[in-house]
């Protein structure tokens, strides 16, 4: 499919060869190599680290700070020996126990808990998290009273009607998910 | 390893490659052990400029080329050009235009000597453009369609259809430009929507009784009219058929016929019959017997004693107003309407065509429709999308005769002669290279060449095997590469080509000429129109490997091939190719920096290595399948995922830290 770039890097990779790339053979799938084992324990891992950043998102925790994290359920044990991946993507650490306020998130055979206390003002963290959940809840209120009103769902246009709907269950989720991570704090 | 440049800049690359894949060019090797694998290009324009459709076709035929020749075929990826017999002979006659002269005042050889000497300065232009682009054909092979080789390969077709009777003389009903003064294809005809208007005039019967309605677009050509049709189940006019009808403002009669080609709903009815000027009359009219008088001439204007006096000498388009008030005034003119026309518009000079009877050769491709048809029952061939399996046997079920003559001077001028008394002379099938005026029985007459040549697709059809020296079967290429492999081409060309290579393929070597045929879909500009040059839409393929290198182009084109549909052209995909490679050159170039010496032969170890190596072998497995199915985009999109977020955003990320401690043994091959 491109043939220039592709005649060049191997020319670098192989300089022995004197044919370009056009001549050599194709790489053929060596089935041994195929180790469905090493694939799902890097599925964990991917899974593990997306939820570690989105944690760490959710938090605003500095890419700089190091997080100690406990890791529990089927694949923990699979995670824990390959920490130092884990640790140089996530910029994590794998503990025995954190102490103080923590976020938890769970993904396929494995639960994260990450510890906050020290890494973030968990006070400050709070202020902003519960000022969030009104400011949802108001939201959510201002949904429901239009879907109460049996005007607007009368009149209004069928998918603005949906639209309202599909808006009052998001901010339910969204309030829900941060109840749990508050009392979770 | 060798040291890679710091930034990947494609110019300076691609700049490089291709020089060396021209100088020392993939040569196809007719001798070799190993099973052949054989795409020819769809020819080119010789006179053409690289286009879009262009490098989509050769994109995907370089693909499959390099895919197989590294699998460990005998790769050969034919090129060569087309004379674009047409298209060639008015660039030509524009250019002496400029000059003040035209191919009349040079003459026949004089013109066609300037033409050589065109296609001798400017013929490989499009060459320099393919290699641009860099496709692996063999470069020592390239061929053209009035090369000796193929000129001979074309003799041998007519000479032996010929003879063998598929190829004949006759009239028929072909599309004439007044302008340029020639008969063209359908393929050289625009059709345009056209406000025109539908009148319906009544025809006196003639025993008195009433009269009948038909409904016409041309009134101008009701004097060359055979007989009035209707559909014979159609119950309005039961009582009328076999009567006849006079013909308003002449004293002729014609019978009421019927036929079953005549729609019921379309206007009255009932249809005037105008053989010489209507190919569908020219059909119902045969059917019946029908006479085909023609009552326009070559210049476009009335003529023939056919028509009363007044109209005669008059312009086709001024006629129309002039009969058409007459009519009115002879109260023969009962309503006229709106009505769109799909006008025939010859493509280089945009006057209407007219269809005229003009006595032409013809080919009847469905004497070797049968051997196709059985060729594609049996698996022989087969389409891919396979949907266009149905339209190929249609289109096969469905032959017209072929009208292979065209009044140009640019081509392969047809072997046939005439003596003075307009016996036709035609090679012998056992010496068909040697002229008739040189054939010793012939001594005594004084012979005549067909002025006429060649329709274009009359030798392209030949492209597989011509290329490969046929009608010589002993010829190590034949032998080695015939019938070819895969077919690639836009499935706008089907018909006008793909089948025609099958009736070819067939009938002379007795042999499918590919076995797969990848119908691609047409490249539209953004919003999904057709590019044209005078809409001025299109995106020049140079332009864009100027800005972003053939690779990226490349990739696009790949990208974009999804099962034969049409793809809407979107430079971000181009952009998304030079990514791409930026990506794989700094992956390569990071990977080179913290290997330390060889590449490591033994098994991976470390979780990620294992991961990647695990991944690599899949997605091989994948890239391959995908590419054996014709599914390049999806081929594109597994080697796209690999590489750019399993290896760079994962494993490179992943195998920092071991790099870091020096732990990383294996690397990736």
């Amino acid at each position: 499919m491109i043939p220039f770039i592709t005649a060049e890097l191997y020319e670098a990779l192989e300089p022995e060869d004197k044919q370009d790339i056009g001549h050599s053979n194709y790489p053929k799938a060596d089935e041994s190599l195929i180790d469905e084992e090493a694939e799902k324990a890097f599925k964990h891992l991917q899974d593990a680290i997306g939820a570690i950043r989105l944690m760490r998102n959710e938090a605003n925790i500095p890419p700089s700070h190091n997080i100690p994290i406990i890791l529990s359920g089927e694949a923990a044990s699979i995670l824990a020996k390959h920490g130092n991946v884990l640790a140089s993507l996530a910029k994590v650490t794998i503990v025995e126990s954190i102490k103080g306020a923590s976020l938890k998130q769970v993904v396929p055979d494995l639960e994260i808990k990450a510890q906050l206390e020290g890494l973030i003002d968990i006070a400050a963290y709070r202020a902003r998290q519960e000022k969030r959940l009104k400011d949802l809840e108001k939201q959510r209120q201002a949904s429901q009273n239009k879907l109460n009103n049996e005007r607007f769902v009368q009149n209004a246009l069928p998918e603005i009607v949906a639209q309202e709907r599909h808006r009052l269950e998001e901010h339910s989720a969204m309030i829900a998910a941060l109840e749990l991570s508050l009392a979770q704090l | 390893m060798s040291e890679l440049a710091k930034q990947y800049s494609p110019f300076d690359i691609e700049a490089k490659w291709q020089q060396r894949w021209v100088e020392n060019p993939y040569r196809a090797n007719p001798h070799s052990d190993k099973p052949p694998f054989c795409i020819v290009i769809p020819p080119p324009n010789v006179n053409g400029s690289l286009h879009l459709g262009h490098a989509f076709d050769n994109t995907i035929i370089d693909t499959l080329i390099r895919f197989k020749r590294m699998q460990g075929y005998e790769a050969l990826f034919q090129p060569g050009t087309d004379h674009a017999g047409i298209t060639t002979q008015v660039m030509v006659e524009r250019q002496l235009a400029k000059e003040g002269l035209s191919k009349y005042d040079l003459g026949r050889e004089a013109f066609l000597a300037k033409v050589w000497q065109w296609k001798d300065t400017y013929g490989d232009i499009i060459i320099k453009q393919l290699q641009r682009l860099g496709i692996s054909a063999d470069w020592s092979r390239i061929r053209f369609t009035m090369d000796e080789g193929l000129s001979r390969a074309v003799r041998e077709q007519f000479v032996r259809l010929y003879h063998e009777g598929h190829i004949y003389r006759g009239e028929r009903i072909v599309n004439w430009d007044p302008a340029s003064q020639t008969v063209l294809s359908d393929l050289e005809v625009d059709r345009e929507d056209r406000l025109g208007k539908l009148y319906t005039l009544s025809y006196a019967l003639e025993d008195g009784s009433g009269a009948i309605q038909i409904a016409t677009v041309r009134p101008e050509t009701i004097f060359a009219d055979q007989a009035i049709a209707v559909h014979p189940e159609d119950e309005r006019y039961q009582a009328l058929i076999g009567k006849r009808a006079l013909i308003p403002l002449t004293r002729r009669s014609i019978p009421i016929i019927t036929d079953a080609a005549v729609e019921k709903d379309f206007g009255t009815g009932a249809l005037k019959i105008t053989p010489a000027h209507d190919p569908t009359d020219f059909e119902i009219g045969e059917r019946h017997g029908l006479a085909r008088p023609s009552v326009i001439d070559l210049e476009g204007n009335l003529t023939s004693d056919l028509v009363p006096e007044a109209f005669r000498g008059l312009d086709r388009f001024e006629a129309r107003k002039i009969v058409t008030k007459a009519l009115e005034a002879g109260g023969h003119l009962i309503s006229s309407k709106d009505h769109t026309i799909a006008l025939g518009l010859s493509q280089r000079t945009k006057e209407p065509v007219e269809p005229i009877i003009s006595t032409q050769w013809f080919y009847k491709m469905s004497a070797h429709a049968d051997l196709v048809l059985a060729g594609l029952e049996k698996g022989e061939m087969k389409l891919f999308p396979e949907r266009y399996d149905k339209v190929n046997k249609a289109w096969l079920q469905d032959l017209r005769d072929w009208c292979i003559s065209r009044q140009l001077w640019w081509g392969h001028q047809i072997p046939a002669w005439y003596d003075e008394a307009g016996n036709i002379y035609v090679p012998d099938p056992a010496n068909p290279m040697l002229d008739c005026p040189d054939d010793p029985r012939y001594q005594h007459l004084n012979l005549r060449q067909d002025p006429d040549v060649f329709d274009t697709w009359f030798s392209s059809n030949l492209w597989p095997f011509s290329t490969m020296n046929w009608p010589d079967l002993k010829d190590p290429f034949y032998q080695k590469f015939y019938p070819t492999q895969v077919m690639v081409t836009g499935y706008d060309i089907l018909f006008f080509w793909v089948t025609k290579m099958q009736l070819a393929g067939y009938g002379l070597t007795g042999q499918k000429p590919f076995s797969d045929i990848f119908l691609h879909g047409l490249v539209l500009d953004a919003e999904g129109q057709k590019m044209s040059k005078s809409k001025g839409n299109g995106v020049d393929p140079l332009e864009v490997i100027g800005q972003y290198g053939a690779d990226a182009l490349r990739f696009a084109m790949t990208y974009a091939s999804t099962h034969g549909q049409d793809i809407r052209w979107d430079d971000r995909r181009v952009e998304m190719g030079r990514n791409f490679n930026n990506k794989l050159w700094n992956a390569t170039r990071f990977a080179m920096m913290n290997l330390e010496g060889e590449l490591s032969e033994g098994r991976p170890e470390s979780l990620a290595d294992r991961w990647i190596m695990s991944r690599l072998q899949k997605a091989s497995f994948e890239v391959s399948r995908q590419l054996e199915n014709y599914d390049l985009g999806l081929a594109n999109r597994t080697a796209y995922e690999f590489v750019w977020n399993e290896f760079c955003d994962w494993y490179l990320e992943a195998a920092k830290p071991e790099l870091r401690e020096g732990m990383l043994e294996h690397a990736i091959s």
